[in-house]
């Protein structure tokens, strides 16, 4: 009998509504998944394995008694220890926040939960969502599925390695400077930054309001397609989520189609630094492009270091004003590289801030007319090395860490600058055996159209269907 | 090691300055990288928002957002 747990997310919403199995079986299957690797992956900060289980049974008697069942009806899914749900405990990763129960439950949530799907716990995260690399030191670091002495990437790293361990259909992270983008990437499941406010935030930790995004993970891109479906769209509770109607992500990923699509390379800064074994893979993605009918055209992209510098004054003054009074009172209790992460907020004049964020649009404008009159998607590296080991990059707050953090951030920060949407997509292999992925980057609210082109390309290669030798 | 005078911010002053307004305390490398990134943001902005920024809206960026969407006359 197939192992249920190794189905896509679509293919076990399929099933569980057409009765080919009930989703307690499905939840059975994952649990044992769980169980057997947990202690190998340490992707889950806490498991409610009881509760998705007595969940499963409700699913099971609501299609037995004949009613609606929502898109993601009995789909076991589980979330970045940050998504709010009221009365349990969200730990946020951090220490500070080892028992902090929520008092309301996030939009997001609330969403899944209406589309039938279930929870099984909170997963493992970078302290406060600062880091890259999945290293945590309050509940220990999270492992790569397919070589459990690398990174996962972060900070969503339980996300990334849970959908790509098989042992959950899908999760949502949160990307305020690559954090979906790179667990994704680095683990070898689809991710999407979406559009700065296509997603609320309601209900979720805040680490920089003006530069965070709910986004989903998952092991297709359809899958990806439909969580955002659920998610996506106005919420009384979050005046920056945009009203703008959401298009049918899902239809677009089955439409899967590049023709007559212009991809940008960039010819710059992208590729600064880049492995020549990465560059070598992405040549071979935009390759699959062209032979599904696309046209890859070479773009200039405007000044991108720049982007990097402006996040980084918005990320830590809004991070400094969130951490203020805890960083008073107990610095001890931070990890000691989070700590020095967020310190720099507390120099910046309001002026410097205030600046950043009022250039933001310009700079928005600019990067569009440029690089949109000469491309439809931009496909970029999601991270422009190889996946590094978890002992490589366990370098704390010595020296390395800002040049470690600019490395692995590289390909992702400016996008959040910029606001953009921007899909991880699985791109083969290193000589290492671990992910490597692309990123495009399209308009503002164009989910739809990376969805689509991102259908087409995962169509024509063998990724999605090769899962970590667990 | 960094020299002091690598920027015109000096790391003891940093420091006092954060201690004495927000009441946190840095250590010396926290306040050499953060002297570091003052200087390069100061040249970063100096390119990019050299002149008046008057006429900027709070809320001009989601605004910019929506507008640049393509629309659906684009996609015909």
């Amino acid at each position: 009998m197939t192992d249920l747990s190794q189905l896509p997310l679509i293919a076990v919403a399929d099933g569980i509504a057409a009765g080919q199995f009930s989703a307690r079986e499905v939840v059975t299957a994952c649990l044992a998944r769980i169980e057997r690797l947990q202690p190998v992956l340490n992707c889950f900060i806490s498991l409610r394995a009881d509760e998705a289980l007595e969940a499963a049974d409700r699913a099971d008697a609501t299609r037995a008694r004949g009613e609606a069942l929502g898109p993601l009806h009995g789909v076991l899914l589980a979330h970045k220890d940050m998504y709010y749900r009221a009365g349990r405990i969200s730990t946020c990763g951090s220490l500070i926040r080892r028992e902090f129960q929520a008092d309301r439950t996030a939009t997001a949530l609330d969403r899944l939960d209406a589309a039938g799907a279930l929870d099984a716990g909170g997963l493992n995260m970078s302290e406060f969502a600062f880091g890259p690399t999945g290293h945590n030191l309050h509940w220990g670091d999270c492992h790569n599925p397919w070589a459990p002495d690398h990174i996962t990437g972060g900070s969503s790293s339980g996300s990334g390695s849970a959908v790509a361990g098989r042992l959950v259909f899908g999760a949502l992270g949160s990307d305020t400077g690559g954090s979906v983008r790179l667990p994704a990437g680095i683990c070898g499941v689809v991710g999407l930054k979406p559009t700065q406010g296509r997603v609320s935030r309601h209900g979720i930790m805040g680490l920089s309001f003006s530069l965070d995004n709910v986004g989903p993970l998952a092991r297709t891109v359809r899958d990806c397609a439909r969580l955002l479906g659920v998610i996506a769209g106005p919420d009384v509770n979050d005046a920056t989520a945009s009203t703008r109607p959401i298009d049918d992500y899902e239809q677009a990923a089955l439409e899967a189609d590049v023709k007559g699509l212009r991809i940008g390379r960039p010819t710059s800064y992208y590729y600064d630094g880049a492995d020549p074994e990465i560059t070598e893979l992405m040549d071979k993605s935009l390759q699959v492009f062209a032979s599904l009918g696309a046209e890859v055209v070479d773009v200039e992209v405007p000044d991108q270091h720049r982007l990097s510098d402006l996040a980084n004054v918005v990320m830590t003054s809004e991070a400094a004003t969130l951490h203020g009074a805890w960083l008073k009172e107990r610095p001890h209790d931070y990890a000691p590289q989070v700590r020095a992460r967020i310190e720099p907020g507390f120099l910046w004049p309001a002026t410097r801030y205030l600046q950043a964020m009022h250039v933001r649009a310009e700079i928005l404008r600019e990067f569009v007319a440029s690089v949109f009159s000469q491309c439809d998607l931009l496909h970029t590296p999601t991270l422009n090395i190889p996946v590094p080991t978890i002992a490589e990059t366990d370098v704390g707050a010595s020296p390395e860490f800002p040049a470690l953090i600019a490395r692995m951030t590289h390909c992702t920060r400016p996008v959040n600058y910029l606001g953009l949407p921007a899909l991880a997509v699985p791109g083969g292999y290193s000589a290492n055996a671990l992910p490597v992925s692309f990123q495009l980057i399209g308009r503002p609210f164009s989910e739809a159209e990376l969805f689509r082109a991102a259908a087409a390309y995962e169509a024509a290669t063998p990724w999605a269907e090769e899962a970590p030798p667990l | 090691m960094q020299e002091k005078e690598c920027s015109s911010l000096d790391w003891d002053e940093i420091i006092e300055i954060v201690r004495k307004t927000q009441g946190v305390t840095l250590e010396e490398a926290s306040a050499a990288r953060i002297a570091a990134a003052h200087m390069a943001v100061r040249r970063t902005l100096a390119a990019v928002a050299e002149g008046s920024v008057f006429d900027t809206e709070p809320a001009g960026f989601p605004v910019a957002l929506q507008a640049l969407a393509r629309t659906a006359e684009d996609e015909r």
